[in-house]
């Protein structure tokens, strides 16, 4: 029985067994997400804590020797309703991809300031790299983010995975079992180039 | 399009698409939770190895999951501390099923484990919710999850009064077969 009571960041999910997402931390996360493990953080906000000066998620980072990326994501665009545009890029989400299929990244945590559509839209593209079902891709997505809208869809529909893939380097659980000449045949994973 | 793709194969089957189950998600390692597995999900389910299942509804599962836990030489919990007979699929969980349940979670050699029930709803987020009581979340956390998995209809009250109520001393862990993220 733990001896503390853990106050986990807000939308905190699984989602896989070396990747979880959720909300921008605050201070209170910072014990659960030291029992968690957390070796890598990724962060997809406007400006990363550096330029913003957040200094308690700075040496939780610095205490931990955590692994700090930041992505810089488009403030500019529209970001309520329903035309609600995309703040991140396919080629932001590729180099995302890589950091988190890598075995090195340890235990990752990856965030957007509300734990919504820009962590969905990368978990997204991340479940068509493991070749689920465009169905199953928005049913978790909504989990997470009010609403999937035209934009959003046609984001994750167009998103073809580009990204190199080092076979004695790569996390076990992304094609969990999958046959191996599905996923060298498979039309959607042509983009993917495969080293030793 | 998908022709050309395909010309380089011997057979021109239809190009796999992984389905998980409704509502499907990791809990923690080696632990699921989702809502009644549909055989369009077998292949998903093949890929996690599953040793066992925990079934929460009162009803029975469609036979084409029995088959599967079947085939695969699964353990399949199921009626766990009620009679099926007697009980009505909308009472909630009762204690002693959840404790059940929750003893089940706690040994590792049940892992891979899968939790589900009709939808992975409320049966499911019971016993997940109180499970994260166990790991000691606070309450506005085990809500937010619980009702994340509600659909739009949202959660039940009930179900949150029964997580908040639920008391976890009265469960027993035994430290040697529990899975590693449970001892912190």
């Amino acid at each position: 029985m733990p001896s503390q009571i853990f106050v986990t960041p807000s939308v905190y999910s699984r989602v896989e067994s070396s990747l979880t997402r959720g909300s921008k931390p605050i201070a209170a996360n910072f014990p659960f997400l030291k029992v968690c493990e957390i070796n890598t953080i990724i962060a997809l906000t406007p400006t990363s804590i550096y330029e913003k000066e957040d200094d308690d998620l700075i040496k939780f980072i610095q205490d931990n020797s955590i692994k700090y990326y930041h992505f810089a994501t488009d403030s500019s665009v529209k970001n309520k309703g329903k035309n609600r545009q995309i703040p991140i890029t396919h080629e932001q989400v590729n180099k995302i991809l890589s950091i988190i299929l890598m075995k090195n990244s340890g235990n990752i945590y990856i965030y957007c300031n509300n734990g919504g559509q820009i962590t969905s839209l990368v978990i997204a593209c991340l479940r068509k790299l493991q070749l689920w079902s465009n169905v199953s891709i928005f049913d978790e997505f909504i989990c997470y983010s009010e609403s999937a809208n035209h934009n959003d869809r046609s984001f994750v529909e167009q998103f073809i995975p580009n990204i190199e893939i080092n076979r004695s380097e790569k996390i076990e659980w992304l094609w969990r079992g999958l046959n191996e000449s599905v996923i060298l045949n498979h039309p959607s994973l042509k983009q993917i180039v495969f080293v030793e | 399009m998908q022709d050309e793709d395909n010309k380089g194969n011997t057979d021109n089957k239809p190009i796999t698409r992984v389905v998980p189950p409704l509502n499907f998600s990791a809990v923690e390692n080696g632990l699921y939770r989702s809502g009644q597995p549909s055989a369009l999900s077998h292949s998903f389910l093949e890929q996690l190895n599953l040793k066992s299942v925990v079934w929460l509804a009162i009803e029975d599962p469609n036979d084409s999951l029995l088959r599967f836990i079947d085939d695969h030489d699964i353990s399949f919990f199921y009626n766990l501390g009620y009679d099926a007979m007697g009980s009505n699929s909308w009472d909630g969980l009762s204690e002693s099923s959840i404790k059940q349940a929750l003893e089940i979670i706690a040994d590792k050699r049940n892992h891979p484990l899968l939790v589900c029930c009709g939808m992975g709803r409320h049966r499911t987020g019971t016993v997940i919710g109180c499970l994260r009581k166990l790991q000691g979340w606070n309450l506005a956390s085990i809500g937010e999850e619980y009702r994340r998995y509600t659909g739009i209809k949202g959660g039940r009250i009930l179900v949150e009064l029964l997580i908040e109520a639920f008391d976890v001393s009265t469960i027993s862990i035994n430290p040697q077969v529990a899975p590693e993220w449970l001892l912190r």
